[in-house]
């Protein structure tokens, strides 16, 4: 607090204001915050973590939050599944968050857009922060890199969180460094799989990934022969045998690791995209853009034949590299269309079969005040009565392995969806570790990748020309 | 007019006419002085702060001089965008105001159904991104885009158009020229200025269309189309908008411009100080052309209402 | 000078009266700008009124069929968007009324009179322009936070009554307009008036103001259109449903995992249309001639 109010006296003119204003009240009123009254006494739970409070808690604000019976969270969170979807999961699940803890929430939700982290950081910043607010994991090591939210792991030693229960592959995806502190519990997570137009693969008289799996073929190679193979035509006609890749390392990576290479090493000192492996892996994919064209390019992909769950639902793409969060949309495509869908596990490599994720989860902000009640929230969204309320829109795998068990989970599973391999990508899913400057390695990587892609440059020649920068960037990352 | 005003009062009431002038001037800019002294002073120089600052938006600042600026000299991408913006600004520039001035020219026509063709030419300028981004995808899609048909009319080589390194900028300053609306508005409410009377009197004389264009239109609107070409520089080095919704950026960082690398460095960097610095040479560069302009303008722009010392 | 203000409405127009092969090429090139312009609004309409799951498809199916009236209702009842529009007509009108005014009172002072500073301080307004907002956001936001007008409107309209930018609108380049089309009027006019004793207000508001009515009709459109469709103030200073805008309620119309283009197709139809009708009957005030308005008096 302190520290944040001697930086804005810097702001010129600004200064000024403040130190007028300093003892003003918050400016945001709150204005759904309505008495909790039901519920005057925590439950245990919080009670057994309070003591683990963060010590930068103020104590200058420690008596507005315990003096009051009703307590507000203020949240920052973006649409999720979808707005309508979002309706029947979140707003009822806060509503018995604060049946059972007597805390509210006060929601904004913010579009599904690159500009949220703006908005957050604008609001650390200019010292309004949220207590909790919804962090990508590809965001988590920028803003946990940098101190800014609060590790849990001492909420988490209380037995009530049931830690044992999580999938681990899941949870690395929130702690920084890999596999130190933890920032979040997922309240979605996203395995991924293979998903594929059976329909389309009978017409042609292919096998399918399924099949092939059966028989210990499916591999990534089998995959680009597949997917080569179920190419066709050309122009706004054309179907194309597989999905196109994310540029995002942290998507490529189960490739790379498939060839038993790897993105950096242990440490996090250098990059091992320039070792054999790892250009093996990611020339495998520019070969299936530039050479076999049997993936959408950029310009097929954008605008005229997209989804938001990959352009399995054009119609026009055999298979794709997919999450639970697509399942919705897919299916229900499916179902419109008579397409039959079938689900495989992610092919294997050289080095074997892994699976990546994008779990959801909701962080502790270091500047907020209500950190025990907002780790209250953390947990409750991924127990089993929030996730319950996320399986009537089937598009999340529940982060704990009981609740893969439910009766509720299965049911809420789609025909063609097989809960054995969910368990299975569940299981095998492991987390890219990543420095606190990944975004900048992201984004000296991708510009690399698209001179691969097309074809201009090799895969080694272009990731030589990065391999200093993107090192030059762990280091950085690394104080 | 004001040469023949002045000599014909007495001294003394020169300084009062004077005082009662710059009184009133005073009054007519106080709302943009007070917006100016609290709005917007103290975050530009709060800004001149961070730009010596090494600022991660979360923790404390920590003052550390004109290091920012030396990086800047040194960074690969600083002097890349630089040179992609100054290639988008140059060229677009003109062609924008050459478009949007033919646009405006022909709007400007009696004609039939004027009133909906100049809400036609402005409608892109107000169609959401999202659909336009649409059209432009598929304008340029190289398998079946109306580009690439183009293309094949004019008897040239396809182009991939914005997914190609080499084709990208070129095709955002195409895609640019959709959105000449608000241009041509000022233009077109320029060309109301131009007395009838000034084309009348050219008629008489025999003058035909280009020399009426050259030596009525041009300079009676001269004061406009200068209007249009600073503000249309300022923008353009800031381009962001095109990139950030058509290109992100690529490929190869083609459109990487610079206020989309600025933007990068301060929300995605979490480096708010070299984005400050970032954002100050920017202002240096714009300013410089603007004052560039500025004195150019004196042997082209020509005012009907101009205030002499 | 002051003759030619007697002189047709709208000048240029009767370069060439009769019909000829000009005004056929001028036809053709308009209609052919027209069709372009409007493929994206029949494709967002179109989309509008498509049944869940077939908006992407491939051809365009251009009428769509079925016919999905009730994708208009959905869309606009998911969230609030009447709350929304209101909120987004408040902000718009209140900012552009005040834009209006300021800038042309700047405009009016920059051009028409000789004060002290006024060429530093004309470069100084052109200035506020050339620093990317991304690095004066926070400050701005902390200003803002200071007065306690974090989720209220003041962040997005009081900066248009004081002449400084909020967003896409720049008071900036509406004074820089205001100023341009001022100096293209003849000086004799608040000479003349001056000599009758007329006060520079005056001759602000009853002599120069009514001839400028083209440029105050397009600060008025820019103004009104930046501020109908902001996006980032709205999102940083706004936090309650209650309180948000329809650019806001658009965003958030996109979910992480679905399209739901036939909604956002039909609240982007709902926001884009007031702005083509007030376009489509605002172009008649900046097609006014000089004569037209405000000699009458003189």
């Amino acid at each position: 607090m302190r520290a944040t109010r001697r930086r804005f006296l810097l702001f010129g003119a600004a200064g000024a204001l403040l130190a007028a204003c300093r003892t003003a009240p918050s400016p945001t009123p709150a204005p759904t915050a309505k008495p909790a009254a039901p519920e005057p006494t925590k439950p245990a739970a919080a009670a057994a973590t309070t003591q683990a409070a963060a010590p930068t808690s103020a104590p200058a604000a420690a008596p507005a939050a315990s003096g009051q019976k009703s307590v507000t969270l203020k949240a920052i969170h973006r649409i999720a599944y979808g707005p309508e979807q979002d309706k029947q999961v979140f707003p009822p699940g806060y509503d018995l968050f604060r049946q059972k803890t007597g805390v509210a929430v006060d929601e904004t939700l913010l579009p599904e857009d690159q500009q949220m982290p703006v908005k957050i950081l604008t609001m650390v910043a200019g010292n309004t922060p949220p207590d909790v607010a919804y962090i990508h994991p590809q965001w988590l090591a920028s803003v946990a890199g940098k101190n800014a939210l609060v590790p849990l792991d001492d909420y988490m030693k209380d037995p009530a969180v049931k830690a044992s229960d999580l999938w681990p592959g899941a949870m690395q995806y929130f702690e920084f460094p890999h596999g130190s502190r933890r920032f979040g519990i997922p309240f979605y997570s996203g395995p991924s799989v293979y998903i594929f137009n059976r329909t389309l693969l009978k017409q042609a008289n292919q096998p399918a990934p399924d099949d092939l799996e059966k028989d210990g073929k499916w591999t990534w190679e089998a995959m680009r022969d597949l997917a080569a193979k179920n190419t066709k035509g050309e122009g706004p006609g054309k179907i194309f045998g597989s999905d196109t890749f994310s540029s995002g390392l942290h998507w490529m990576d189960v490739l790379i690791w498939a060839w038993g290479g790897d993105v950096f090493d242990k440490e996090l000192k250098h990059t091992l995209l320039g070792e054999e492996k790892a250009l093996q892996a990611i020339q495998f994919l520019a070969d299936m853009h530039y050479k076999d064209k049997s993936v959408p390019e950029a310009a097929d992909q954008q605008g005229v034949t997209g989804g938001k769950s990959g352009r399995i639902i054009s119609g026009r793409v055999v298979m794709q590299y997919g999450i639970k969060g697509n399942v919705p949309e897919i299916a229900d495509w499916a179902q419109q269309r008579n397409v039959e869908i079938g689900m495989a596990p992610m092919p294997k490599g050289p080095a074997g079969r892994f699976v990546r994720n994008g779990p959801n989860s909701f962080c502790v902000m270091k500047a907020s005040k209500l950190q025990d009640e907002g780790f209250q929230l953390i947990n409750f969204m991924s127990q089993d009565d929030f996730q319950a309320l996320q399986y009537k829109v089937g598009a999340a795998v529940p982060p704990r392995k009981p609740q893969m068990d439910s009766e509720a989970f299965k049911k809420s599973l789609r025909p063609w969806e097989s809960l054995a391999l969910w368990k299975e990508a569940a299981e095998a899913d492991k987390a890219l570790a990543m420095a606190a400057t990944h975004i900048d390695i992201q984004n000296t990587f991708t510009p690399a990748w698209d001179d691969i892609r097309l074809g201009k440059k090799t895969a080694k020649d272009a990731i030589a020309a990065i391999v200093p920068k993107i090192d030059d960037l762990l280091a950085k990352g690394q104080s | 007019m004001r040469g023949a005003l002045a000599p014909s009062l007495a001294r003394p009431r020169i300084s009062r006419v004077r005082l009662r002038e710059n009184v009133d001037a005073y009054v007519f800019i106080a709302p943009w002085l007070i917006g100016f002294v609290c709005l917007t002073a103290g975050p530009m120089l709060a800004s001149v702060v961070l730009s010596l600052s090494d600022w991660d938006l979360l923790n404390p600042l920590r003052l550390i001089g004109p290091g920012n600026f030396v990086e800047a000299v040194k960074d690969d991408l600083f002097w890349l965008s630089l040179y992609n913006t100054a290639y988008y600004t140059f060229v677009s520039v003109p062609l924008h105001l050459v478009a949007a001035l033919g646009a405006a020219l022909i709007l400007n026509m009696r004609l039939r159904w004027i009133n909906y063709y100049r809400t036609m030419v402005y409608l892109p300028s107000i169609t959401p991104s999202v659909a336009s981004a649409f059209l432009w995808m598929w304008i340029f899609n190289p398998d079946f885009g109306l580009a690439n048909a183009a293309m094949d009319l004019l008897h040239l080589p396809h182009s991939m158009w914005i997914w190609d390194p080499d084709m990208a900028k070129p095709s955002l300053i195409l895609m640019g020229l959709w959105t000449i609306g608000p241009q041509m508005v000022i233009l077109l409410g320029g060309l109301q200025s131009v007395p009838e009377s000034l084309y009348e009197a050219a008629a008489v004389d025999g003058a035909g269309l280009w020399h009426k264009f050259r030596h009525i239109t041009l300079p009676m609107l001269s004061p406009i189309v200068f209007l249009c070409l600073v503000i249309s520089l300022i923008r353009s080095f800031q381009v962001f908008n095109l990139a950030y919704i058509m290109t992100q950026g690529g490929p190869a960082n083609a459109t990487l411009f610079y206020v989309l690398y600025l933007y990068r460095t301060a929300w995605e960097s979490l480096r708010m100080g070299y984005a400050s610095a970032l954002a100050w040479i920017l202002f240096l560069v714009i300013l410089a052309f603007t004052l560039l302009q500025w004195r150019l303008s004196r042997r082209w722009v020509y005012y009907e209402g101009e205030l002499k010392r | 000078m002051s003759a030619p203000a007697t002189a047709a409405p709208i000048a240029a127009a009767q370069r060439r009266t009769r019909p000829n092969v000009g005004h056929l090429v001028a036809h053709a090139a308009l209609a052919l700008i027209s069709a372009v312009a409007l493929v994206p609004i029949a494709w967002m309409t179109s989309t509008a009124l498509k049944a869940k799951g077939t908006e992407l498809e491939w051809p365009i199916q251009w009428i769509p069929n079925p016919i999905v009236w009730d994708n208009f209702v959905r869309a606009h009842t998911i969230l609030p968007f009447a709350t929304y529009y209101k909120n987004t007509l408040t902000i718009a009108v209140l900012a552009t009324v005040g834009a209006v005014l300021t800038s042309s009172m700047a405009g009016f002072a920059f051009a028409r009179l000789r004060f002290v500073g006024r060429g530093p301080l004309f470069m100084l307004v052109l200035a506020t322009m050339m620093l990317p907002s991304i690095v004066t956001l926070i400050p701005t936001y902390i200003i803002w936070r200071n007065l306690g007008a974090i989720d209220t409107f003041a962040p997005l309209i009081v900066p248009s009554w004081l002449a400084s930018s909020s967003g896409g609108f720049s008071s900036a380049f509406a004074i820089f307009l205001m100023r341009q089309f001022f100096m293209t009027l003849p000086h004799d006019l608040d000479d003349a008036a001056r000599v009758d004793g007329a006060s520079s207000y005056r001759i602000y508001w009853q002599i120069l103001l009514p001839l400028c009515v083209p440029a105050l009709a397009i600060v008025g459109i820019f103004s009104f259109v930046e501020h109908w469709n902001e996006f980032l103030g709205p999102l940083i200073y706004l936090n309650s449903d209650s309180m948000r805008t329809a650019a806001i309620g658009l965003a958030l119309g996109s979910g992480t995992f679905r399209n739901t283009y036939n909604y956002i197709m039909a609240v982007a139809f709902t926001m884009t249309m007031p702005i083509v009708l007030i376009f489509f009957s605002a172009q008649r005030y900046f097609m006014k001639g000089i004569v037209m308005t405000g000699m009458a008096g003189r």
